[in-house]
Order: structure tokens, then C-alpha cells, then sequence
């Protein structure tokens, strides 16, 4: 009986390099190729169904979209101003509105309106005289133009047209007020720009139309130093 | 299978979508699949047709393989075990050759035999007719020599139960000789 499995197992030793039980030349060969070939087809080809995909990001997005704007709390904080405690809620339900937006000219209204609303917010600031809210409406103005600017798929063009609508009425406001001129000042202290400088009537006048541009804004600064 | 490739290299070159690995893959691997199916199903042309849906599969699938302690020579003969199921199940006339060799088995005992002659033919052709486990054990351990850990570790099964399944395989082939 053991012969007889020695046998056996030498023989199973030894079917390792039969011919029977290995594949032919002919197969190796064309099997080779029609393996790879539908493999790199099918690789190919995966990348297809993202096509139908797409629609489905975009309704989720939309219905996220709509979930954040017509939430209760959110529509109620939609009126809300920079010292209200539902303030957060608004800005933030807006990054929302402007992340989820799944077209371009979406995105661009969306960023359009935020800066409008923090153009609102400066403006009724202003006529209340609250040196503490113009202050802080202004940084969010600033801020929240920031924030547009770095945001891809938007119409850059309009955008920057919005914000200049907004931004240089202020600005002029507050470069031909002399009154103002020590918050301005402090607020741009606070916000690391130079201050504009008023003992030079040449250096002092470019201002209000270097405001359209936030980096010229800054060059013209250094350029006074 | 040729050791001396880097395996783990060609599957990462693999599932970036590269042809040359892919290539060296079916290489390194192409003659222990086809082995180890034909035993399964005993015949060229569906060993052919078998081997070439493991290759596409795991090709296709190569991303999906994480190197998390399973060794890709496993991955790809669980693979081949899979295949050769969905073959038998698509038959439908697969017979339950493990059931059987556990519950009827009338036939006398190899001990009650004479010792016969032993030929390649009729090993091949009993090898066919063992049940798939025992088949599976035959062609891991003695034709590509592999070790009762690997071995374990392609069939998920522990190395005792290994070397236990290993001695009935031999006897369960020896009793079919004897009878064929």
C-alpha cells in the first residue's frame, strides 16, 4: 500500500511538466491577447458610466441644495444681522448654497447675492452709526469677497462687476469723509493693509480707484512707503 | 510560478492600467491556473475557456486586491476555486462528489485490493473523479508543491485540517485507481 502512494505521489511529482495538463502554445499565445485586449478595454471603458453619474451628483447636490435654503431655521436666520445669533447659520447656509450650486450661472447668482447682502449689511451699519458694526460688516465684506474670488465654476466677470458695485461707493464714502477717516484707518490697521495716508493729498486721491482691485489696493500702499 | 517577479510591483503597475504588467502577470501565473483547473474539470477545452475568465476577472478586479496579509498567489487561486464553482453550478450536472465520498462509498478498501500498476493515464483520469476538495489538495501540495501553510491559506482552512485532508486525498485517489 505505501508503494503504491509513493507511486502515486511521484507520479503527481511528475505531471508538473506534462504536457496534458499544461496549456498549449497556441492558447498561451491568443488567450495572452484577448485577455489583455479586454482588459484594457474594459478598463477604458469604466470610465464611461461616470457620463451618467454626473446627473446623478448634480441632483444631490440640488436637493441638498434646497434642504439647506428652505430649512426653517436657516429661511428665519436668511434676515438675520451680524450681531444676531442666527447670523452663523446664514453665512454658513450660504457657503452651502455656494458650494452645492450645480451650474455655473447657479454659483455666480449665489455669489452675487452674498455679496450683496454683505454690501446690505455695511450700508445699514453705516446709517446706524455703529462704529463697532461697520467695523466688523466690513471685514465680513472683505471676507466673504475673498472667499468668491478663490471659488471655481463662476463668472468671474460678473462677480467682479458686483463687487465693485458695492465695495467703491463705500470706499469713497469713506476716503471723502474726513470724519471717518480715523475708523478707516483703524480698520485697515486691523486688517494688515496700510492705512491710506492723508498727509499726501497725491498719495491719498488714487485710493477710491485702486479699492476695485484688493491687490492693487495693497501695491499702491507699498508704493507709498 | 516564477518567485524571482515582484509581484506586488506588477499588481501595482497592473491597476494603474499597464499593459507590460498585466502581461507578466498572466506569465507568472498563466500555467499553476490552467493546472489547477484542468484537474478540476478534467478537460482541455473548458480548462481553456475557465482559465481565461480567472485572468479577465482578476485583471478586471486588481484593484480591489489589498495586500493586507493575503499573498496575491492566494487571492488569485481563490479566484480560480470560485470560477470553477460557477462552472459546475452552471452545468448543473455537477454531483456532489463531496457528499458522496463521505456517505455512500460500497466500494472495497484500498488494503482489500491487489496493488495494480500505476500509470500517468490512470492517475490523470482518477484525479478527475476524486472529490473537488481532495483535487484541490492533490494539485496545491504535490503538483505546484506548495507548503500546508500556502495551502491553508488558499483553501482557509487550518494547517492540521490541511495535512488530515492531504493523507485522504491520496487515499481517495489510490481507491479510484483501484477501481477505474
Amino acid at each position: 500500500m505505501n508503494n503504491q502512494t509513493t507511486q502515486i505521489e511521484a507520479i503527481l511529482k511528475n505531471l508538473k511538466n506534462d504536457k496534458e495538463i499544461s496549456p498549449n502554445a497556441a492558447f498561451r499565445t491568443n488567450s495572452r491577447i484577448r485577455i489583455l485586449n479586454t482588459v484594457i478595454n474594459t478598463k477604458t471603458t469604466t470610465s464611461i458610466p461616470h457620463s451618467y453619474s454626473v446627473p446623478m451628483v448634480y441632483a444631490f447636490r440640488f436637493a441638498l441644495l434646497l434642504v439647506f435654503l428652505f430649512g426653517s431655521t436657516v429661511y428665519a436666520a436668511q434676515s438675520s444681522s451680524p450681531h444676531d445669533v442666527l447670523y452663523p447659520v446664514k453665512t454658513l447656509s450660504e457657503q452651502v448654497a455656494l458650494t452645492l450650486s450645480p451650474t455655473e450661472s447657479t454659483k455666480t447668482s449665489v455669489a452675487m447675492t452674498i455679496i450683496s447682502r454683505r454690501a446690505d449689511e455695511h450700508t445699514s451699519a453705516e446709517k446706524a452709526g455703529d462704529t463697532e458694526e461697520i467695523k466688523q460688516t466690513t471685514t465680513n465684506f472683505e471676507s466673504a469677497v475673498v472667499e468668491i474670488r478663490k471659488t471655481k465654476h463662476i463668472n468671474r466677470e460678473k462677480v467682479e462687476i458686483e463687487i465693485r458695485k458695492h465695495e467703491s461707493p463705500s470706499r469713497k464714502e469713506n476716503d471723502t469723509k474726513e470724519d471717518n477717516n480715523t475708523t478707516l484707518e483703524s480698520i485697515r490697521e486691523q486688517e494688515g493693509q496700510k492705512p491710506v495716508i492723508t498727509t499726501n493729498p497725491k498719495q491719498s486721491s488714487p485710493a477710491p480707484e485702486a479699492t476695485g482691485k484688493e491687490s492693487s489696493d495693497h501695491e499702491d500702499s507699498k508704493n507709498a512707503d | 510560478m516564477n518567485k524571482g517577479v515582484n509581484i506586488q510591483q506588477l499588481v501595482k503597475l497592473a491597476g494603474a492600467g499597464d499593459r507590460d504588467a498585466f502581461g507578466k502577470l498572466y506569465d507568472t501565473f498563466l500555467d499553476a491556473v490552467y493546472r489547477f483547473v484542468y484537474v478540476r474539470v478534467g478537460n482541455r477545452q473548458d480548462a481553456e475557456d475557465i482559465t481565461e475568465q480567472i485572468f479577465i476577472s482578476m485583471f478586471t478586479a486588481i484593484n480591489r486586491y489589498i495586500d493586507n496579509g493575503l499573498p496575491f498567489e492566494a487571492w488569485v487561486y481563490r479566484i480560480a476555486r470560485n470560477k470553477v464553482t460557477d462552472y459546475y453550478r452552471a452545468r448543473k450536472s455537477h454531483i456532489q462528489l463531496d457528499e458522496i465520498a463521505e456517505t455512500v462509498d460500497t466500494r472495497p478498501l484500498p488494503e482489500e485490493q491487489t496493488e495494480t500498476n500505476l500509470s500517468k493515464e490512470a492517475v490523470m483520469k482518477s484525479l478527475t473523479h476524486i472529490p473537488s476538495q481532495y483535487q484541490e489538495i492533490i494539485v496545491l501540495k504535490f503538483i505546484e508543491d506548495k507548503t500546508n501553510e500556502e495551502i491553508g491559506t488558499i483553501l482557509e482552512k487550518p494547517i492540521a485540517h490541511i495535512r488530515v485532508l492531504q493523507h485522504r486525498a491520496i487515499q481517495a485517489l489510490r481507491k479510484e485507481i483501484q477501481h477505474e
